[in-house]
């Protein structure tokens, strides 16, 4: 083999596409265009990196594939940028007794505490799925935090809303959120690297936010009285577009 | 208490229990190797040597400058009676386990009440052997003896007649042997018999009681005639305490917190056995550092999950200790536990999912070590119809939750607990169309934004003073966030939540 190539395997720097089975299994994301992106779903565990601003659907998008797992084990959110709405989580289908939110104090031993909280968070293997808001997160940070996270068998995801241009982490899977203006349903999202696949282009994946019946503008956008009692308001699946 | 004259009594005397204690915590070699004496600074008086020591050439009760001279690397500790009464307490806390009767005789003896243990274990040898099995892994040097009245056994054993039997002339002819100035009799009257010639117990025997009684005083009275066997003695038992604690004085002071987690291991590791021996686990212990020049600084350490074993709770309380900041030196650490808990049957099914169970117990344990309490909670749901109202903070549990539902369960009747389920059901109806964040303090609107949906009008909090009016919205702003907007009467709009 060329010497050159051994050395960097050696050295975990290069992936090989046979090595592809430790990252088959999927779970299903519950979008179906989204599944389809990313070979089935989101990888069974690991760490996966979002870049979005706040508030374009990203939980919304992240929170039915784990929600199965999340009956038994804790969800913990690290260092959330506001309060978690306890209606919304239930709203989601989590059960309350198995969130776990953990608050930093901002001080210089803030990022230390963060990645120190979610590192013991993966590795107990007691968490489903762990939440972390983190600005610039570096190399060895996130290999760090892979690693915990399949040695846990749980999902780490990170949050990111900061624009700079990232180098690029170790992570089993990276997408960058954005949404059009015009859009109030539909989120962009490209995959900016799986473990299993091919960095993709943006598509759009619906995320809708759920309004109830009877608010007066949506009336005005429903059709016939028929569809709007037909419609299901709360639902998820988004058709293939 | 009282007893007769015909039980069996052993007396174990611990000449060097001081230098033994230090002896204990000196780890390497060549420390022990050194001479090592305890001196008494108001009598100058050395008080005990060590092997080393003798072999120097410094003898017992000689003067500090002496010493001195003979050697120069003598390590000279002060006498301190307190440390030899703790020591006494734990060794009599250690044959608590095998043996019942034991009264203390402070500051260097024990005295052992032989006679009902010598059934139980079938022979005054087999008892014996048990008994020094404790003693030797207490790590002392004793001097024994057995007798059958109680100030006999003392003074055979002060004698170092390191010998157990129950043969009755045997040990009366030892007695007889004995010298006066041992025993506990005055020290003046010692002094007007030995001008009699009275010197050892034989003399003394010769002369009949009733002819001592006004020479010398009604203490010694007594002694002598407990030691023909004619009174009985008085003695008070020791019971063992009923909270764990536990004391250790460090050899040297100590100021960074690192190099005291190898002692409080030696302190947890003690604290491991007291637990294993009753079934027991632990969920709170407080740890106290007594600083040299500053107030004591006491630390409670808790578990989510009872434990018991020396190194679950020493990673908790390296995470703990991580933050303590001492302001001066450590010389002593006491280690309590207020609360025991009983260790119990887990009947669970064993693949159920009590295995994730202990692992988010310990998981929570260690965030709430390094993090504080505070930082770690859970969500509590309440229905409020005002949105900041909705989230509540919870401080997670510190008991065993599962255990508790199951247990709740189990005492719930049929009807109250379908009763139950409904009711839980009802509460779960919430409103799906709420933000996943909220903003603790709602900002004012800064940018513009399209209404999507809404308005939703709540009107709310008349009843305690928090009285709230307002219209919500749906917007969305130009980067496409997703944003949970109201607006006041008083027509002023403020952000509330994203739509995460």
């Amino acid at each position: 083999m060329n010497p050159l190539l051994h050395d960097l395997q050696k050295k975990q720097l290069v992936w090989r596409a046979a090595s592809i089975e430790q990252h088959k299994e999927r779970v299903s994301t519950g979008y179906q265009t989204l599944d389809k992106a990313l070979n089935g779903g989101f990888p069974k565990s690991g760490l996966v990196h979002i870049k979005s601003l706040v508030g374009l659907g990203e939980m919304r998008l992240v929170l039915p594939a784990i929600k199965a797992q999340a009956q038994k084990q804790f969800c913990a959110f690290v260092a959330a940028p506001f309060l978690l709405n306890a209606e919304f989580l239930i709203g989601e289908g989590l059960t309350l007794d198995k969130v776990m939110i953990i608050d930093i104090t901002h001080d210089k031993h803030s990022t230390e505490q963060k990645l120190w909280s979610a590192e013991q968070c993966a590795k107990s293997g007691a968490c489903a799925a762990i939440f972390i808001w983190h600005e610039k997160l570096q190399v060895a940070q996130a290999k760090k935090l892979e690693l915990a996270a399949i040695k846990g068998q749980c999902l780490i995801f990170l949050f990111e809303a900061g624009k700079h241009q990232q180098t690029n982490l170790p992570v089993s899977l990276a997408m960058s959120l954005s949404r059009d203006n015009r859009d109030q349903q539909a989120v962009n999202i490209k995959v900016d690297k799986q473990k299993v696949g091919w960095p993709l282009p943006s598509f759009s994946v619906k995320v809708p936010y759920k309004a109830r019946m009877g608010s007066p503008m949506h009336k005005r956008r429903g059709g016939s009285r028929h569809t709007l009692q037909a419609a299901n308001i709360y639902a998820l699946h988004s058709k293939p577009s | 208490m009282q007893f007769d004259t015909r039980s069996l009594w052993i007396y174990l005397y611990f000449p060097k229990l001081h230098l033994d204690v230090i002896q204990r915590q000196v780890n390497a070699p060549e420390q022990l190797a050194l001479p090592r004496v305890i001196y008494d600074p108001k009598a100058n008086k050395m008080l005990q040597l060590n092997q080393a020591a003798l072999e120097v050439g410094v003898k017992k009760g000689m003067g500090l400058a002496s010493a001195s001279l003979l050697c120069d690397n003598l390590q000279v500790h002060e006498y301190n009676i307190s440390i030899e009464e703790k020591a006494l307490t734990q060794i009599a806390h250690q044959l608590y386990l095998v043996t019942s009767d034991i009264a203390l005789d402070t500051p260097n003896g024990l005295f052992l009440r032989a006679q009902n243990m010598l059934n139980l274990y079938g022979g005054l040898q087999a008892y014996w052997r048990v008994l020094s099995q404790v003693l030797a892994k207490s790590g002392v040097e004793v001097q024994f003896a057995s007798a059958y009245s109680v100030n006999v056994a003392k003074l055979l054993a002060l004698h170092k007649l390191n010998k157990i039997s129950d043969d009755k002339a045997h040990l009366h002819k030892c007695l007889l042997a004995c010298q006066l100035c041992k025993t506990d009799i005055d020290p003046k009257d010692q002094e007007k018999l030995a001008r009699i010639g009275i010197k050892n117990i034989q003399s003394l025997f010769e002369q009949p009681l009733a002819s001592l009684a006004s020479r010398v005083s009604r203490f010694s009275i007594n002694v002598i005639s407990e030691l023909r066997g004619e009174a009985p003695a008085k003695l008070k038992f020791y019971y063992p305490p009923e909270h764990y604690h536990d004391y250790i004085e460090l050899l040297y002071d100590i100021e960074l917190v690192d190099k005291l987690l190898p002692i409080i291991d030696k302190l947890l590791l003690s604290f491991e056995q007291y637990l294993l021996i009753r079934n027991a686990l632990s969920l709170t212990i407080k740890l106290t550092l007594h600083q040299r020049e500053h107030p004591k600084v006491e630390q409670t350490i808790n578990s989510a999950l009872a434990i018991y074993k020396q190194q679950d709770w020493l990673s908790i309380i390296a995470l703990q200790f991580e933050q303590l900041k001492l302001e001066s030196a450590v010389y002593a650490i006491t280690l309590t536990c207020p609360k025991l808990e009983l260790a119990d049957i887990k009947n669970a099914d064993f693949f159920a999912q009590k295995g994730t169970h202990v692992a988010s117990l310990t998981l929570l344990s260690r965030l709430r070590a390094k993090l504080g309490d505070e930082k770690v909670r859970l969500l509590r749901y309440s229905q409020d119809f005002r949105p900041e109202r909705v989230t509540q903070f919870m401080p997670v549990h510190l008991n065993d939750t599962e255990q508790q539902s199951t247990q709740q369960k189990r005492l719930l009747s049929a009807s109250q607990s379908r009763a139950h389920a409904l009711a839980h059901k009802n509460e779960q109806r919430v409103f799906k169309d709420r933000p996943g964040f909220i903003l603790a303090q709602p900002e004012t609107l800064s940018e513009k934004v399209t209404i999507l949906n809404g308005p939703e009008r709540i009107v709310s909090g008349w009843w305690d003073k928090e009285h709230i009016q307002r219209d919500y919205f749906v917007a969305q702003n130009n980067h496409g966030q997703q944003i949970w907007v109201y607006k006041t009467p008083e027509d002023k709009w403020f952000v509330h939540g994203y739509f995460v």
